[in-house]
């Protein structure tokens, strides 16, 4: 199967624009929409259908910097393995303040406390997708890509880990 | 007036329609000459109010002649039937209390079901009238043939979910229609808007309708509209505005005269009308007043409403909308201040209170240049337009509003479609058996974002049989999420091992099948169409005499306590209300009826002070005794 930078024409590359990943959803709706065949036999509009789907799977993949980072890795086959994942203990500390912190916030009904732990939350996951970017673009042009995938991985494993926290404060 | 041109207009039967199928009215709009219009009544109304009554013995009636039934057949006569589509009783106890009409729970179909007495209807006839009539507009409109319009395009709230967007599937193909998309209500009011403004910007749509919410936030680009988040809720709107007024004003009679007058189906209908008509005009005025006379009840209340208490009644109601755009907001991963424009739409955002709190939250003014009330049927034709391939160009991009999962053996939910996906979408998820040599797995899809499933609406259940019996665990079962263009759903399983599959296009759950459509069909269409007006006049001498009766009943009183004035004039009324009997001029009836009402007030007036009169008299007789 196709993956989404191919589908959606786009270079395989973890630093892309989102104007870019946009543009090539609207590219792809303006050819393959459903509403673009709504006077065409039903086996054509059936297959527009189907093929509008994968663009838009593509497009929310490519959209979600998380997402976007594990389909490159696919593409490098090099999948993703959170098992595999060392986790730092440093980080997993930090972690482990912080959602202590977040249920006292949420226990004791103190909503400033929440939105001031929720912004540095998304701070912290700003600081770690520059980090990602940074090491992608390393990654991605090293020869011997091997050097620098486990630190790649275990990046990913704490942005998954702060997605995750922030989504579940709300 | 420029003559058509042979061979270059659009062959007539590939118009399609663009229909706002609204909880208190429907208008139906055409996109032709590179434009899109309303279509107006040959009274340049463009409304068509969403009312349906059922004379006993005659055909259907159906928009502003079914609205003058309402306070005369209030069971009968059926509004709001978009409330009801697609729900069951259980979902819809709060607005069946204040609902004239009579709404049952139907075992058979498991929905809500509307009892007529002699017959029950579901909720999908309703809308179909409604449909038929938007179609017949179109035809007189257009000089067309009615039976060449058959396609058309239907605008949706926003958070419908599948059953409620099923079942306005099912009252187009009552009434004979083709759907050739459903659109988004607030995704249409962009389209109109937006259209041929080449700036890229972000929008919010802000559509509070008579019965439901919506908030939409868009991208625009190059005439590509995509929306990217939607939220809302679909039982918020002006009718909850005009509730409000109704339970407080009711609680005031009850407190006065000691009636409880929201039992009695006919005054319920009443209340509503006044209570509707007192906050259109404190949409323009600076107070209103509550007027309700009942002679035979012996209620004459009167109160003034000042737009201040009006807005502490809805404070409630206003307060969840603007929660609803907070939520909207940050799944769109955007700020109020990132946000280029707000436009307003649905009539109920004329209320000063509902613009002024949306103003804030934004931080400036939001739009409203064009007719909110017309807005979506002009954005519907546009989208019609997109279909039939006169708009070139423009395409929208639109999402699902609710999240769609199956319910697991726990109880829990496994989400494989979260909302805000931009459909058409489809999505795997792999599953297995829990039992040694288990042949068969059931799936519950549910529709909704709480993680029980008894929390979230069931979409419908189906089973995978025919599995080769496998050691717990090992069978590799893929369940596949189809959600096409107008957000509705088709479901695939498949053993992968043994290649076992089945499939399911979801029946909702308080739905009609395709057979009970078709039955349905045959039954109820082919009532020839009658003389309107013979019904109209029938209907007004019913109400000319209900009245002539009140006022015959308390004929000794009036004469005793009213002034010489007043008496003569309710004399006259009286008279002249009976001396047209027989006639077949509607507007005549009717203007006696009103002077009639008109000179009763008084009438109604003094009964209630005697009734309150006697009440005092009375107590002080008791308190003596005791």
């Amino acid at each position: 199967m196709a993956s989404p930078f191919e589908l959606l024409g786009l270079p395989v590359t973890f630093n892309l624009d989102v104007s870019d990943i946009d543009s090539a959803l609207r590219a792809a709706g303006l050819r393959w929409h459903p509403d673009r065949f709504a006077c065409a036999p039903i086996t054509e509009r059936e297959h527009a259908e189907e093929q509008m789907a994968e663009f838009n799977v593509a497009h929310a993949c490519l959209s979600n910097p998380l997402q976007r980072a594990i389909a490159l890795l696919e593409v490098f086959a090099c999948p993703y393995d959170p098992s595999g994942v060392n986790a730092d203990p440093e980080f997993l500390m930090e972690m482990l303040e912080m959602k202590e912190e977040l249920a006292m916030a949420k226990d004791g009904d103190d909503s400033t406390a929440l939105s001031k732990l929720i912004f540095d939350l998304r701070q912290r996951e700003q600081r770690e997708l520059m980090q990602l970017s940074q090491l992608f673009s390393t990654w991605e042009s090293d020869q011997n890509r091997s050097q620098d995938l486990p630190k790649l991985q275990q990046l990913l494993n704490q942005l998954h880990y702060l997605a995750r926290t922030i989504e579940t404060s709300y | 007036m420029e003559l058509p041109i042979l061979g270059q207009e659009p062959q007539a039967s590939e118009l399609i329609l663009g229909i706002d199928l609204g909880t208190t009215h429907s208008l139906v709009a055409v996109y032709q000459h590179g434009e899109s219009r309303v279509l107006r009544d040959s009274e340049g109304d463009a409304l068509i109010p969403s009312v349906v009554s059922f004379p006993e013995g005659g055909p259907p009636v159906v928009g502003k002649a079914a609205v003058e039934r309402m306070r005369l057949d209030p069971l009968h006569t059926i509004y709001s039937a978009k409330r009801l589509i697609g729900r069951s009783v259980e979902d819809l106890e709060r607005e069946i209390s204040t609902l004239p009409y009579k709404v049952v729970h139907s075992e058979k179909r498991d929905m809500a079901m509307i009892d007529l007495g002699e017959r029950l209807i579901t909720p999908q006839e309703v809308s179909a009238h409604i449909l038929q009539a938007c179609r017949d507009r179109a035809a007189a409109e257009l000089k067309l043939d009615a039976k060449s319009l058959t396609k058309v395009v239907i605008t949706v709230p926003a958070y419908f979910d599948d059953a409620q967007r099923q079942a306005t599937r099912r009252s187009a193909s009552l009434a004979g229609l083709e759907v050739m998309r459903m659109v988004s209500e607030p995704t249409a009011a962009a389209l109109a808007y937006g259209l041929n403004k080449q700036d890229n910007c972000k929008v919010v749509v802000f559509d509070l309708g008579g019965g439901t919410f919506d908030v939409s936030v868009l991208e625009l680009h190059d005439d590509v509209f995509r929306v990217i988040a939607t939220a809302g809720d679909t039982h918020l709107g002006g009718d909850d505005f005009d509730r409000a007024i109704m339970v407080h004003c009711a609680a005031e009679i009850r407190e006065q005269s000691g009636v409880e007058v929201l039992a009695d189906p006919r005054a319920r209908a009443a209340l509503r009308m006044i209570s509707e008509d007192v906050k259109k005009q404190l949409s323009s005025n600076e107070e209103a007043e509550f007027v309700y006379h009942d002679a035979d009840a012996g209620i004459a209340y009167r109160r003034t409403i000042d737009w201040r208490t009006f807005q502490n009644w809805i404070i409630p109601h206003v307060q969840r909308t603007l929660d609803h755009c907070v939520s909207a907001l940050h799944d769109a991963k955007q700020t109020p201040d990132s946000i280029d424009e707000i436009i307003l739409v649905g009539g109920s955002t004329r209320v000063p209170f509902v613009k002024a709190a949306v103003a804030q939250l934004f931080n400036r003014p939001a739009n409203d240049s064009i007719n909110p009330d017309e807005v979506v049927a002009l954005g519907a034709a546009i989208q019609a337009g997109i279909l039939g391939g006169e708009v070139k160009n423009a395409l929208l991009l639109d999402v699902t509003p609710l999240s769609l999962g199956i319910g697991t053996a726990e109880g829990t939910v496994s989400k494989i479609i979260n909302r805000n996906s931009a459909i058409p979408v489809q999505a795997k998820e792999g599953f297995t058996t829990y039992v040694d040599g288990q042949t068969a797995v059931k799936f519950t899809i549910v529709q909704g974002e709480r993680e029980l499933v008894k929390d979230n609406r069931t979409l419908g259940e189906f089973e995978l049989r025919g599995i080769p019996p496998m050691a717990a665990g090992l069978p590799q079962i893929g369940v596949r999420f189809q959600l096409d263009a107008n957000g509705m759903l088709r479901v695939f399983a498949k053993e992968e091992k043994s290649g076992v599959e089945a499939s399911i296009s979801i029946e909702p759950k308080h739905g009609l099948t395709d057979s009970e459509v078709e039955n349905m069909l045959a039954d109820a269409w082919q009532n020839a169409e009658q003389d309107l007006e013979t019904r109209r006049i029938i209907d007004l001498h019913a109400q000319r005499k209900n009245v002539l009766r009140a006022v015959h009943k308390h004929q000794e009183f009036a004469k005793e306590n009213l002034s010489p004035k007043l008496w003569d004039e309710l004399h006259e009324a009286t008279v002249a209300a009976e001396n047209i009997e027989g006639s077949t001029e509607a507007k005549q009836i009717k203007n006696c009826i009103d002077d009639l009402e008109g000179a009763s007030i008084a009438l109604a007036e003094s009964l209630m002070n005697d009734v309150a009169n006697n009440a005092v008299k009375n107590q002080k007789v008791s308190d003596l005794s005791s």
